[in-house]
């Protein structure tokens, strides 16, 4: 084992972790009293720390290896019907100012597959919303019934 | 960004590649010799974490009966040395309990433990090793995360 690596955390780990604070409370039920909190922060950001925090964000729920809940097949799932309400408008800017399709060739069907999932998700009402509010659960329910497919995809590509 | 990630953060982030140098299933002189291939300072923080990893999912039976339990005796003389003695002398309570030498591998302590020749003996041991698992963590809670926090700031083992 090579010690002297362990010495120096990856740049990818110290993104990870270092954006992760800006969103795990808005990611995890038990911190749902903070979600306000969250929001506000995340608006505070500078525009490409904001970017760069999303996209790691929704990336934790694409990866096995970063997985927050036990089973993979739920990922994008959990994601969207729980938080898409409150992040949804972010992730449509932020799916378009993204190209997922020029990804290298490797996690394309996967790319292409996320991005598909992210329009979804942000189609429709262009300001932000909350998932614990009254007016939107049927066309959460709706949206979270076309993200399963769109997830079906993604765990098949 | 980098400054901002906290201590935690990284010894959590460093558990893991330490976890995998060593294979706690593996014949014990195979274990030894991982381990003597760390420097010492990783050792220690690996060992603690062993024990640490099981009294906060499970608790000292789990320890023992587990491959964690192949290095209790290593567990023992790093809690000595680093002056855990609650810890210590829990270790060293469940180890008088199991058969001398101390069976370094999985198999034979849980053949000891579930022996039908004994059947009263594994609630024994399961019941004298949850209550000393319940006092560590009345008397001494988070002094494991303090005291592997504490070790590898001071042997600058956190990655930076």
């Amino acid at each position: 084992m090579d010690f002297g690596a362990l010495k120096r955390m990856p740049e990818s780990e110290v993104i990870r972790l270092g954006t992760l604070r800006y969103t795990a409370p808005a990611a995890a039920p038990a911190y749902a009293k903070d979600h306000d909190r969250t929001l506000a922060k995340l608006a505070e950001l500078d525009p490409a720390l904001r970017r760069l925090v999303l996209t790691e964000f929704v990336a934790q729920f694409a990866r096995p290896d970063l997985k927050w809940e036990p089973d993979d097949r739920e990922h994008l799932v959990y994601f969207f019907d729980l938080w898409w309400g409150d992040l949804r408008p972010k992730f449509a800017t932020l799916c378009a100012r993204l190209d997922l399709r020029s990804k290298p060739t490797s996690c394309r069907k996967q790319s292409v597959c996320l991005g598909k999932t992210i329009r979804k998700a942000g189609a429709g009402d262009a300001t932000p919303t909350s998932s614990n509010g009254t007016g939107g659960a049927r066309q959460e329910i709706r949206i979270a019934a076309r993200l399963r497919s769109s997830h079906r995809g993604l765990c098949s590509a | 960004m980098r400054s901002q990630i906290t201590d935690d953060e990284r010894l959590t982030w460093l558990m893991p590649h330490l976890v995998r140098a060593v294979d706690l299933g593996a014949p014990h002189a195979v274990v030894r010799g991982q381990l003597a291939a760390m420097p010492r300072p990783y050792q220690q923080l690996f060992l603690l974490g062993a024990l640490n990893r099981e009294l906060m999912s499970e608790n000292l039976y789990e320890f023992f009966c587990g491959q964690s339990g192949n290095v209790a005796p290593e567990v023992l003389q790093v809690l000595r040395e680093l002056g855990l003695d609650k810890h210590a002398a829990a270790v060293e309570q469940g180890m008088a309990m199991l058969p001398t030498p101390y069976p370094a591998s999985t198999k034979q302590r849980n053949d000891f433990i579930y022996s039908p020749l004994a059947p009263s003996r594994q609630q024994t041991i399961d019941e004298r090793l949850s209550h000393l698992s319940y006092e560590l963590e009345q008397s001494a809670h988070d002094a494991l995360d303090d005291a592997m926090i504490a070790l590898a700031k001071r042997e600058g083992l956190l990655p930076q």
